[in-house]
C-alpha cells in the first residue's frame, strides 16, 4: 500500500522533471551532467545506494559487540 | 561600555547565584535570566565597545558587534532559552547553571573582538560541556567526560600556540581573517584548533563519543554551542580556505555513513552533527564568493534550530521510555504524537525538504559549490543529503516511531515545558522555511538568492522519493542491530590500553634488569660500607659522652640511696639529729 504510493510519487516526479525542466526549460543546472533527463532522480537513487553500500561494507570491519570497550 | 551590556557576562554572573536560590524558584529564575540574555542580544547595536588594560598593554576594542556575530549570538541566546525551558522542571541546578554558563560563553565567543578574550570564552565552552556530560553521573559518562577534556585540551593548546605565535609575529591582537598569512605555522595551529572543535575528521570522534553520554537536557545544550562556535570562528578567521571544501564535503558523507549504522538514538543524531557541520565547513571553504559564507552562516543558524528539535524529541523518547536504542523501541508515535510530529518536522528539516528551514539553509552552500564549478563538493553534498534522508527520516523515524514494538516498554507522560520547547522550535523551523527572504536579510553579506526554483525543488523531491525507494529495497538489511561501531576514538581508547600494556611489559624488565642492578651495586659497594663505618665511629666515639653523664648520675643517686633505708626509725633519727644540730647552732651563736 505505502510502497505503491511511493512508486506513484516517484514516477510523477520523474515525469515532472522531464516535462518542466527539459521540455519547458524552467530550470538550469550548474554542470553539463545535470542536463541528463531526470538527473535528480538518478542522483537520489545512486547517491543513497552508494551510502548504503559503503556503510554496509564498512560495517564488516568496524561493527563490534556493545561490550567491546569494557 | 555605556550603551552596550554584554549579554554573555550577564548570563555568566547571573547563573553563578543559581545554587543559593530556593529550590522551587530555580527553574523560573533560569528562564528569566535566559530571556534577559536573549533580549539583550536582540537590543545590541552594531559597533565596537570596551577596552581593558592588561599588564600595561591596552586592549581595545574587546567587543565587536557586527551582522555576523549578531546572527550567531541571537541564535545562541535563543537556543539557550529553549534549552532552559526544556529543562526547567528538573531538580538539578548544576545542569541549569552549566546551560546558562554555556550560553554565556558562546555569546562571549561570538562577540569577542580580540584573541585573548576569545580564547578565554572558547575554553569556557569545554568546561561547561564537561559539566553537562558528568551530570549524567554514570561511569560511562564520567569516562566520556574525561576523554572529552583530554581531546579538547589538545585542541585548545594547538589554538593557544597558534594565537601566541600570531601575536608575537604580527603584534596584533585583533581577531579577524587569518587568510593573508595562509600556510604559516600558526595558521595551521589555529586551523587545527578550530577544526577540532568543529569535529572535522579525523578530530571528530569526541563528539559521537560524549554527546550520547550526557543527560537528555545536557545534549540539547551540547549540540548547538561548541561546533557552531567553531563554525563562527572559521567563518571569521578562514573565509575561502580551499582545504576546507574537501574536508567539509568528505565529513558530510562520512557522518551520514556512520549515522546509518548506528543503533543509539543520540549517537545517530551526533553523527548527523558531523555531517551537517560538514556543509558549513565546506561553505567556509567556498567563501571566496559571499554566497558560500552566507550559506555557512544560514546553515549554522537553521541547523541549530532543527538539531535541537531532534535532540529534544529524542530526549523526550528517552524520558518517556527509558530506552535509547532503536532495537528496544518502535511504535512510539501512538503514545506521544507531539514528540513524533516534532521529530518528523526536525527530520524533514535536516534532510532539507522544501518549506522547512533546512531547505533554505543549506541551499546557498550547495549553490555556491555549483557557482564555483567544484563538482566534487556539489556531488558529495548531494550524496550527504541522500544519506541524511535514509538514515534519519527513514531509518530512525521508521524504527523508532512506527515499526513493531521490540521490547515491552512502559511510557511516562512528557512534562508540559518539554512539549512547549519542542512546539516553539518546530514552529520556527516551518516559518523560516516558508519566508526565506525575511531570514536572508539578517545574513552577514547582502545577497540576492532564490532557493525556491523549479529545478531545485524538483531535484530535492526526486532525491527524497528515490532515497525512499532505496530504503524500501534495503528495509531488511538496514534493520538496527545491537552493536557499536568503531571510529577514530578507537586509537585513543584502545591505543591507551595497548600503550599501558606495552609499558607493563617493558618497564618492569628494564626496572629489574638495569635499574635494580645499579641500585644493588651502589648499595653493596657504597652505601653498606659507609654505614658500617658510621656506626663504628658512633659506637666508639660518640657514645662516650652520654655514658659519662649517665655514670655520673648513677654514682650520685647510688650515694644518695645510702640514706634511703625505708625504715621509719631511721627517718625519725635523721629528723631528731637535724633538730638537735639546729638547736646546737642556735645556742652556740
Amino acid at each position: 500500500m505505502y510502497r505503491r504510493i511511493l512508486y506513484i510519487v516517484c514516477v510523477t516526479i520523474v515525469l515532472l522533471e522531464i516535462v518542466l525542466l527539459k521540455l519547458m526549460h524552467l530550470g538550469h543546472g550548474y554542470f553539463k551532467i545535470e542536463e541528463i533527463p531526470a538527473f535528480g532522480a538518478i542522483l537520489g537513487f545512486l547517491g543513497s545506494l552508494f551510502v548504503v553500500i559503503v556503510a554496509k561494507s564498512l560495517s564488516k570491519v568496524i561493527t563490534k559487540r556493545e561490550d567491546y570497550y569494557d | 561600555m555605556t550603551d552596550f551590556i554584554h549579554p554573555g557576562l550577564v548570563l555568566i554572573f547571573a547563573s553563578l547565584i543559581l545554587p543559593v536560590i530556593p529550590k522551587n524558584l530555580r527553574g523560573p529564575y533560569s528562564v528569566l535570566i535566559a530571556t534577559l540574555g536573549f533580549s539583550l542580544t536582540l537590543m545590541a547595536e552594531q559597533g565596537f565597545y570596551g577596552s581593558v588594560n592588561l599588564f600595561g598593554v591596552n586592549i581595545s576594542p574587546i567587543v565587536r558587534v557586527d551582522s555576523l556575530s549578531l546572527l550567531f549570538a541571537s541564535i545562541f541566546s535563543f537556543i539557550g532559552l529553549i534549552g532552559i525551558i526544556y529543562c526547567c522542571h528538573i531538580d538539578d541546578w548544576i545542569q541549569q547553571m552549566a546551560g546558562l554558563l554555556y550560553t554565556g560563553a558562546s555569546l562571549g565567543v561570538s562577540f569577542a573582538a580580540d584573541l585573548l578574550s576569545f580564547y578565554l570564552f572558547w575554553e569556557m565552552l569545554s568546561f561547561c560541556a564537561v559539566l553537562l556530560i558528568w551530570s549524567q553521573r554514570t561511569k560511562e559518562a564520567i569516562d566520556a567526560g574525561y576523554r572529552y577534556i583530554l581531546v579538547h585540551i589538545v585542541g585548545g593548546l594547538s589554538l593557544f600556540v597558534g594565537i601566541v605565535i600570531f601575536i608575537y609575529k604580527t603584534g596584533s591582537i585583533e581577531f579577524s581573517s587569518f587568510m593573508s598569512y595562509s600556510n604559516e605555522a600558526f595558521w595551521w595551529f589555529i586551523l587545527v584548533g578550530f577544526a577540532l572543535c568543529a569535529a572535522v575528521p579525523p578530530f571528530h570522534a569526541w563528539l559521537p563519543d560524549s554527546y550520547p553520554s550526557a543527560t537528555i537536557y545536557g545534549s540539547v545544550f551540547l549540540n548547538p554551542f561548541t561546533t557552531k562556535a567553531a563554525v563562527y570562528a572559521l567563518i571569521r578567521g578562514f573565509p575561502g580556505a580551499e582545504i576546507l571544501i574537501y574536508f567539509g564535503s568528505i565529513m558530510a558523507v562520512y557522518g551520514v555513513i556512520y549515522a546509518l549504522l548506528e543503533n543509539n538514538l543520540r549517537r545517530l543524531l551526533s553523527y548527523h552533527i558531523v555531517s551537517q557541520v560538514g556543509y558549513m565547513v565546506a561553505g567556509v571553504g567556498l567563501g571566496v564568493i559571499s554566497l558560500g559564507l552566507n550559506g555557512s552562516a544560514s546553515h549554522a543558524f537553521n541547523h541549530i534550530l532543527y538539531k535541537c528539535l531532534l535532540f529534544m524529541s529524542a530526549g523526550a523518547v528517552i524520558y518517556a521510555t527509558g530506552k535509547e536504542k532503536m532495537t528496544e523501541l518502535g511504535s512510539f508515535a501512538k503514545y506521544a504524537p507531539v514528540t513524533a510530529i516534532s521529530f518528523f518536522i526536525g527530520a524533514f528539516s535536516i534532510a532539507g525538504f522544501p518549506l522547512t528551514n533546512g531547505f533554505i539553509g543549506k541551499a546557498p552552500v550547495v549553490s555556491a559549490a555549483g557557482e564555483i564549478k567544484n563538482f566534487f563538493a556539489y556531488l558529495m553534498l548531494n550524496v550527504a543529503t541522500c544519506g541524511t534522508i535514509i538514515s534519519i527520516v527513514c531509518k530512525m523515524g521508521y524504527y523508532t516511531f512506527f515499526s513493531d514494538k521490540k521490547t515491552d516498554y512502559s511510557v511516562r507522560q512528557t512534562p508540559l515545558n518539554m512539549k512547549i520547547a519542542m512546539v516553539i522550535t518546530s514552529g520556527l523551523c516551518i516559518l523560516i522555511g516558508i519566508f526565506p527572504k525575511t531570514f536572508y536579510q539578517y545574513l552577514p553579506y547582502p545577497m540576492d538568492y532564490e532557493p525556491y526554483t523549479a529545478q531545485h525543488i524538483l531535484d530535492t523531491l526526486a532525491i527524497f522519493g528515490f532515497t525512499g525507494v532505496v530504503f524500501l529495497i534495503f528495509l531488511k538489511k538496514l534493520k538496527p542491530k545491537p552493536y557499536i561501531n568503531l571510529d577514530m576514538d578507537w586509537f585513543y581508547r584502545k591505543g591507551a590500553i595497548l600503550t599501558v600494556n606495552y609499558f607493563n611489559k617493558t618497564v618492569p624488565s628494564v626496572e629489574y634488569g638495569l635499574v635494580n642492578r645499579i641500585w644493588r651495586w651502589i648499595i653493596e659497594l657504597v652505601v653498606l660500607p659507609l654505614s658500617h663505618k658510621v656506626s663504628n665511629y658512633e659506637r666508639v666515639k660518640m657514645s662516650r659522652i652520654p655514658n659519662f653523664f649517665s655514670n655520673l648520675a648513677k654514682n650520685f643517686s647510688d650515694s644518695l640511696a645510702i640514706f634511703h633505708t625505708g625504715r621509719i626509725q631511721d627517718y625519725a633519727m635523721y629528723m631528731l639529729s637535724f633538730l638537735g644540730l639546729a638547736l646546737l647552732i642556735y645556742l652556740l651563736f
